[in-house]
């Protein structure tokens, strides 16, 4: 080669790889933030993703988002009895151990951080939504729902957390959670429970005002999406744990406001799997491809789907409790009585072809209140509010607002729904109470709100004389108010919040 | 070294030794001379007389004295001498004139020697031969290529190590080469024998040792670079090259890794530079950042290994370089010499890790008896009542009795076991034996190495097969690889060098959660648990093919559902990896002092995973069995081109690197997973019917860099070097992308002063420092300046996208590393004793830290820059020949490494980020143990004691008869800094011995001091679990008041919480591998055609010594170890010839 052409050549190789390269990569599996916000229908499926992550798994079984929480609820009460040691799932929360260690990640750590990643990505829409290019309606239906979720997630939260709202103490100056209502990456500190209940309801309050406008009569999907009624279901609940009577009996006869309609004694036993269920207000729809690998709410929590867990483990009803329905009570229906008649009634866990598997456990009391509908996957629609709880709401309310009359008709319609021989209750007082407590138990059982119900009555939890092992439950008596009966803060929030110090750590 | 002289001609040969004694009588008698005058007239007159008789009548005349040795002149002639007052210089010549011998006359004196023959006196053609030796193990070198210099006449030793060239008239210089020794051009004067020895290349400071961009002389070093070569790992059995570093040098840190086949070790190279970026060096192979992974290069084809450990040496991979990079450089072939060699080992594996001690089923029932029974008495009741119920009802509770004797008399209700209790099938209790087997490695290599005047090549082909000691463990494969070097002009050389390999894993599943994990399983199943189902009366239960059946353990208390022998031997887990690696270049010289290189480099690897479960039992049981498939593509290229400058100019020679390097990396994974098998047998996703989940992603990531180096050196005395570097990298936002990285360097080579080059015994002496910035991305994640919503979350049918939980951060940049480093390099004695002394301080600063953010944020963490820390320590290797005989060697290298770990800045606001057992806090280690502080055992009641936080309402804490404040409850615990998982100093120590055609060596490493925190014992010291096993430590607990343990009251309900109590000595000896080999005497191995043959006896990981029985303390860096597939101990027998 010439000499002077090898030179060129050379001076243009170096020349070459001296032009910048373009160093700018975005990555496949995700949008820019920017994105998420660059118009309304995006904003939209950001919404949509909230409620995806009610029925996510993270990071680890047993933590499949409000399923997991509705399962640790009921098996802190003592309604939810487990057949026996079998299977770490919710099994320490059964124990009452998980929700008092610091470093438990499967249910302490768990329920705080599921809650606030749900507050964190509404804060997103609620922060940005405005800016957005868009209808006011479109953006006030999306920015309801997302106030609405961020309430509902504090309302978790500061149940679990918060020592108990007493109405009898306000202002309630008690230790609460921290109040996150913008996008920082900066830690708060615990705010009073007085201070969360006031951002719930001031929340809950912007979402109706935004949602007015939200259809009430809806099916499928659209019964995942919270409307108007659900926000007004919030408001209830969230009146009742106040024990602000007047607005728990408002909110629960709203939440019913066009679409009161009980379920068929034929639809109870169907399995709770359908959303389109009249009297189903708001739940999910988890397909058969967006399970996890293992777990989900009925991997657990059905009676006939083929977990290792299910089959050696299924779920009972407290003896006690059961012995309470009345035979004439459809509800009872839902457990084994034990008898061999029974027992055809509770083939248990089924293979993929639907056939009942050998060599499974069986218990006295077990339940089919959850059953899926192929027994091949372990996907189904998860109930979070049904009208039943209105019922029980308002006749609760009525109830401790001493109306007992009032009460006794609030709880009627659903009574004698599930049992068509009910009369209406001539009860007074604390009988009267306790008569739509057991109601509510029985109809609510393993829908997460026993932990709830005893602690904001100030009840002990009682598992003795029942079906409960003692070496499986660990522990049969709690009084009332006890410091146990707080979640404590979990360490992982301690060590990453300069807000929060040991000390702040709950008794 | 020993010098061989050719020996003289002439009518006597002087041995060397002789001539030494010569030279010192010289030397002696020099001193004694007299003075005499030259002026003063002899007259002398002999016949027939002796030189001597000559020398003493001059000596009478004129008091001239002469020098000689009686032996030299045992050669001299008889003189006839006349001389009639002639000068002495006149009567001299006449009396030497046919004496083979000649003087000279020095400061008056007659020195007499040898006559000297005349230079090239023969103009004819001579033959000459001799033998040539490895110096180290002075056994013949076969093969070795023997050239005439500025000829083309060449030949090869025979296996005797023997050559034979006829050397044409007026050459006499002759050229030996052989790889992996330094090459030697001698003269033979006039001899026709040439005995040579030659000497390793690692131990020469004019060994060329590969460095970033290119080779040094390894004496023109000014930073710490150690080097690996084939020979020191060529017998063991080795799959991942990694293997071969442990212990290789001071400053590497290795955990032991896997005992999976195919895996390797973890290294950390001079401390941990890092919290949460990476730690792992920069792997490059022949010239190019390698993205493979390292199984997937064949050992066998690896020359060599350089690990840069400081920031001079590395500076120029500034971007990646921070912690450290380790170059892998293959074999080539060698000019005019072909070979072909072939090895082959076969052997077996076991594990190499002793068992943790464990109770039995006597001892084990008894224990769990006292669980339940204490249970019990803790909810009310007498003693009396609680005794029976846990005698009557503790088989309830493990649910299986294996045991003759009816299930209420297993324990009697004064807790002891029945004496009449035997087992019913007791070699069917151990899920240990039953997943573990003798597995057999074998391994099959051939190499052709070889090449003409103008091009050489290396071409090898190897095969491997290596299954593990657990059931369905194992590791197939096959390489190939071809390397051609080319030079057809003068001012052009190219090559290419292209590897493929295909390999197969059969992987046990240690990465899996618990019950899917066999390691798990074999630790925790208590020892009364069958692996087969047992009827009555302890037989096999037997199906109707007559085979045994697996217990499903459905009612087990642990691991129900699940049996782990079953599901390893019904499931299918593998992966398979095709790697392709292209390494080119073309190198153009010009302007005669300039070169030009462009480098193009190729990595491909696919990746196939595929993981079916049965439907029979197990996790695919419940949907029918399930098949997850994923597939990943990693693609990288990596482009450099190169300028170089070399100039001497006398004593000076300076030699400048301009380049510039652009990276780029792509990353494609697709997964898909269905369930519900149709028919039995295929196990593809079209045989389900369940909907697909799949996910897919890309990943890319590109650096872009331009860099600089100058090395300078005067008269092989002095020796500068400088680097810069300056990169670009995607992982940043464009306004902190860049990065500027630099280094500077000085040696003072002292031995070749003129004060220090006449002390012989000194053969190497070095100083040396140097300093560095070198720079890290290596965060886990690719787009760590943007925050991003998630794809693929959608709400049944509704589109949905999530915010990702790791935030952003655009100020997010390099992390960088200062790094110091000074060291002496020495060699005495003919470099029997020989060694490096170092002090190394590596200061990073903004180090990548993934920051938790406050849970109540939702997010999870952001990157940042936070903090600095350092690593300094000293590190010593020391080597040398203890014994240097003909016959035997003994030769010993011991390496020592003390460092200290420091954080010593933390982000504003965050003076402290604890994770899980470690707390980083200024003035502490990365790895300092953050725990509860354990108290002990509570002797009045056997409850367990932490130190209670005085800052935290307790009601459980109370002040005991001690004084001091303690609690029961373990969340109210102090936590207190427990110590470091950082040894006081690691190292290693090698030795080998060779006798005659033997060799023996082995490799031992230790470290010492540091502590280790042993999961698996807090596993097996677990109160709470019916059916999981226990430690025989269990039978020391607390049983009633007043004993003295540390070992609390059972019970069923206790958490065993993360204390110091899990703490224990991470001191640690390990041997590694030992090997025998024999080397076949030329002869024999001449009479088989071979040039070199050679059988050897190889054993991995022979044993490792801890303070606790089963606790391998080097399994992780972190301290805290845990179930995985131990290291295995891998014997083979092996073969290796080269023809």
């Amino acid at each position: 080669m010439n000499p002077k052409k090898l030179y060129i050549l050379l001076i243009t190789l170096v020349l070459a790889a001296c032009s910048k390269e373009d160093l700018n990569t975005i990555p496949t599996s995700g949008v820019p933030a920017e994105v998420a916000f660059d118009n309304i229908d995006n904003v939209s499926k950001a919404l949509n993703g909230i409620y995806r992550i009610l029925y996510t798994q993270y990071t680890n079984q047993h933590r499949d988002g409000q399923g997991a929480m509705m399962i640790n609820l009921d098996a802190m009460g003592e309604d939810y009895v487990r057949t026996n040691a079998s299977y770490v799932y919710h099994y320490q929360s059964y124990r009452w151990t998980a929700h008092r260690d610091v470093a438990d990640t499967n249910v302490n750590g768990f329920a705080y951080t599921y809650y606030y990643i749900i507050i964190s990505n509404a804060n997103m829409i609620i922060a940005n939504i405005d800016g957005v290019d868009g209808t006011a309606v479109q953006k006030a239906g999306i920015k309801g729902e997302a106030l609405a979720l961020r309430a509902w997630a504090h309302f978790q939260l500061i149940q679990l957390y918060g020592k108990r709202y007493d109405a009898a103490v306000k202002p309630n100056n008690q230790a609460g959670i921290p109040i996150v209502i913008n996008t920082s990456t900066e830690g708060q500190p615990r705010a009073t429970v007085e201070a969360v209940y006031a951002q719930i309801n001031k929340d809950l309050d912007e979402a109706l005002t935004n949602l007015a406008a939200s259809p009430v009569v809806r099916t499928g999907n659209a019964k995942t999406h919270i409307n108007t009624n659900v926000v007004n279901g919030f408001k209830a609940r969230v009146a009742l744990t106040m024990q602000n009577w007047p607005d728990a009996i408002k909110f629960a006869k709203l939440a019913r406001n066009g679409v009161d309609n009980l379920m068929t004694n034929a639809a109870y036993l169907q399995g709770f799997t359908n959303i389109d269920n009249s009297e189903w207000l708001w739940g999910i729809i988890q397909p058969a491809d967006q399970v996890p690998a293992y777990g989900s709410f009925y991997s657990y929590m059905s009676a006939n789907f083929n977990s290792a867990f299910t089959r050696v483990n299924p779920k009972l009803i407290n003896s006690l409790l059961y012995a309470k329905i009345k035979t004439t009570d459809i509800r009872k229906k839902l457990w084994w009585n034990g008898t061999t008649a029974d027992a055809v009634n509770f083939p248990g866990v089924l293979s993929t072809a639907g056939v009942a598997v050998a060599g499974q456990t069986k218990t006295i009391y077990q339940h089919r209140k959850y059953l899926v509908a192929d027994p091949a996957t372990r996907a189904g629609h998860i109930p979070y509010m049904r009208i039943a709880e209105m019922y029980l709401i308002e006749a609760e309310a009525q109830a401790r607002s001493g109306n007992n009359a009032a009460a006794a008709l609030a709880l009627l319609p659903l009574a004698k729904n599930r049992d068509a021989s009910y009369v209406q209750s001539a009860s007074t007082g604390a009988t009267l109470i306790d008569e739509i407590m057991v109601q509510r138990r029985i109809e609510l059982w393993g829908e997460g709100f026993r932990f709830f119900d005893l602690k904001r009555t100030n009840a002990d939890l009682d598992r003795r004389g029942a079906n409960h092992k003692v070496d499986v439950a660990n522990i049969l008596y709690v009084p009332a108010g006890d410091p146990s009966w707080q979640w404590l803060i979990p360490q992982a929030e301690i060590n990453s919040n300069p807000a929060i110090e040991p000390a702040d750590q709950n008794p | 070294m020993k010098k061989l002289l050719p020996a003289r001609t002439g009518a006597m040969f002087l041995s060397w030794k002789r001539n030494l004694v010569l030279s010192v009588m010289i030397a002696v008698l020099t001193l004694e001379a007299s003075a005499a005058s030259y002026a003063q007239k002899i007259n002398i007159n002999v016949h027939n007389a002796t030189l001597k008789e000559v020398f003493k009548e001059i000596h009478k005349q004129i008091s001239q004295d002469f020098i000689y040795s009686n032996q030299v002149l045992e050669i001299s002639r008889p003189v006839n001498l006349v001389a009639r007052d002639e000068a002495l210089e006149s009567v001299l010549k006449k009396a030497f004139a046919d004496q083979p011998l000649e003087y000279t006359i020095t400061q008056r004196t007659i020195i007499v020697k040898v006559k000297q023959q005349p230079k090239s006196s023969s103009l004819q053609e001579r033959n000459i031969s001799g033998t040539v030796y490895a110096s180290a193990e002075s056994t013949p070198l076969a093969g070795v290529s023997v050239t005439v210099k500025g000829t083309a006449i060449g030949t090869t030793t025979n296996g005797d190590g023997k050559y034979r060239l006829a050397l044409p008239a007026g050459k006499n210089v002759l050229v030996f080469r052989f790889i992996g020794y330094t090459s030697r051009e001698i003269s033979s004067g006039s001899s026709n024998q040439l005995d040579v020895r030659l000497e390793e290349e690692s131990q020469q400071l004019d060994a060329v040792v590969v460095q970033a961009y290119g080779t040094v002389k390894r004496g023109a070093l000014t930073n710490s670079i150690a080097t690996v070569n084939a020979k020191d790992f060529e017998k063991r059995p080795i799959t991942n090259l990694s293997t071969a570093l442990a212990g290789a040098a001071p400053g590497i840190q290795t955990s032991s890794g896997s005992g999976q086949p195919g895996s390797g070790l973890a290294i950390r190279i001079r401390g941990f530079g890092s919290v949460t970026g990476g730690m792992d060096p920069l792997y490059v192979l022949d010239g190019a950042p390698y993205d493979g992974v390292l199984s997937s290069i064949n050992p066998n084809d690896i020359e060599s290994i350089s690990i840069l450990k400081d920031a001079s040496a590395s500076a120029l991979y500034g971007a990646r370089a921070a912690n450290g990079v380790i170059m892998v450089t293959t074999k080539k072939g060698a000019k005019n010499r072909d070979v072909i060699e072939l090895k082959v080992t076969t052997g077996i594996t076991s594990r190499g890790l002793s068992n943790y001690e464990k109770v039995d089923a006597f001892q084990y029932y008894p224990l769990l008896w006292e669980s339940l029974r204490n249970q019990t008495l803790a909810n009310g009741g007498t003693l009396a009542a609680a005794n029976l119920t846990a005698t009557n009802n503790i088989k309830t509770n493990l649910v299986y009795n294996p045991f003759n004797v009816p299930d209420n008399q297993i324990v009697g209700t004064d807790g002891t076991i029945n004496p009449s209790a035997s087992l019913l099938y007791p070699d069917d209790l151990s899920y240990r034996d039953a997943m573990q087997r003798t597995g057999v490695r074998q391994n099959y290599s051939l190499g052709f190495r070889g090449g003409a005047e103008k091009s050489t090549y290396f071409v090898s082909m190897d095969y491997l097969d290596d299954k593990g000691f657990s059931k369905m463990s194992d590791f197939n494969r096959l390489t190939g690889r071809a390397k051609v070097d080319i030079q057809p002009k003068k001012w052009l050389k190219a090559g290419v060098n292209l590897a493929g390999t295909l390999s197969k894993t059969l992987s046990a599943n240690e990465d899996a959660g618990i019950n899917e994990n066999p390691f798990y399983v074999d630790l925790l199943m208590a020892p009364i648990y069958p692996v087969y189902k047992h009827d009555a009366t302890g037989a096999f239960v037997l199906d109707e093919k007559g085979e045994k059946v697996y217990d499903d353990g459905e009612l087990r208390p642990q691991f129900q559902g699940r049996n782990i022998l079953a599901e390893t031997m019904a499931n299918q887990l593998y992966n398979k990896r095709n790697a392709l690696n292209a390494r080119t270049y073309a190198e153009v010289t010009f302007l005669k002092d300039f070169k030009f290189t462009a480098n193009l480099s190729v990595d491909l690897n696919n990746y196939e995973y595929l993981f079916y479960r049965n439907p029979e039992i197990g996790d695919g049981k419940s949907v029918n069995g399930s098949t997850n498939r994923s597939n990943s593509k990693t693609q990288s290229a990596n482009i450099n081109q190169l300028l170089n400058y070399n100039k001497t100019l006398g004593k000076h020679h300076v030699d400048v690197l301009l380049g510039h390097e652009y990276y780029n990396y792509n990353y494609t994974y697709l997964s898909a997973s269905r369930s519900n098998l149709v028919v039995t047998g295929p196990v593809e996703l079209d045989n389900y019917t369940n909907p697909a989940v799949v996910n897919s992603y890309v990943n890319t990531y590109k650096i872009d860099s331009y860099f600089s180096r100058g090395q300078y050196d005067y008269d092989n005395r002095y020796f500068l070097s400088a680097s810069y570097r300056r990169d670009g990298s995607s992982k940043f936002s464009p306004e902190s992308r860049w990065g500027n990285f630099w280094s500077v360097g000085a040696g003072w080579q002292l031995n070749s002063e003129s004060f220090l080059k006449d002390k012989e015994w000194i053969d190497i002496l070095k100083l040396r420092a140097s300093y560095g910035q070198v720079g890290s991305d290596a965060l886990n994640g690719y787009y760590l300046y943007q925050s991003y919503y998630d794809i693929g979350n959608n709400n049944n049918t509704e589109a949905g996208i999530t915010q990702a939980r790791a935030v952003g951060n655009t100020n997010l940049r390099w992390e960088s590393n200062g790094s110091f480093d000074a060291g002496v390099d020495f060699g005495f004695f003919k470099n029997r004793l020989n060694g490096t002394l170092e002090y190394f301080n590596r200061d990073s600063k903004g180090l990548l830290f993934n920051v938790p953010l406050p849970v109540s944020t939702g997010l999870s963490q952001q990157p940042q820059n936070i903090g600095s820390m350092y690593n300094r320590g000293v590190e010593i290797q020391l080597g040398g020949d203890v014994i240097r005989k003909t016959d035997f060697t003994w030769n010993v290298n011991v390496n020592w490494t003390k460092f200290k770990n420091k954080i010593t800045k933390m982000p504003d606001g965050q003076a402290s980020i604890i994770d899980g057992t470690k707390n980083r806090q200024v003035g502490q280690s990365m790895y300092d143990y953050w725990l509860r502080d354990w108290y002990g055992v509570d002797p009045a009641n056997g409850k367990e004691l932490y130190a209670a936080d005085p800052t935290v309402t307790d009601a459980a804490a109370f002040t005991n008869d001690r004084g001091d404040k303690v609690t029961t409850d373990a969340n109210s615990a102090r936590y207190h800094y427990a110590g470091t998982a950082i040894p006081d100093f690691y190292g290693s120590l090698n030795n080998s011995f060779s006798y005659k055609n033997f060799s023996l060596s082995f490799l031992v490493m230790y470290q010492s001091g540091g502590l280790a925190f042993d999961s698996d014992y807090q596993s097996l010291m677990y109160n709470g679990s019916y059916g999981r096993a226990l430690h025989v430590d269990a039978l020391n607990r607390w049983q009633k008041p007043g004993d003295i343990t540390d070992v609390p009251i059972r019970n069923t309900g206790t958490t065993m919480y993360d204390s110091d109590r899990w703490l224990i000595d991470a001191s640690s000896v390990s041997l590694r591998t030992a090997s025998l080999t024999y080397s076949l005497p030329g002869r024999l191995a001449g009479k088989i055609g071979a040039g070199k043959a050679q059988v050897f006896a190889t054993g991995e990981n022979l044993f490792i010594i801890s303070r606790r029985k089963g606790l391998d303390p080097t399994q992780s860096f972190t301290g805290v170890s845990s179930y995985s597939y131990a290291p295995t101990r891998v014997l083979t027998l092996g073969v290796n010839i080269n023809l």
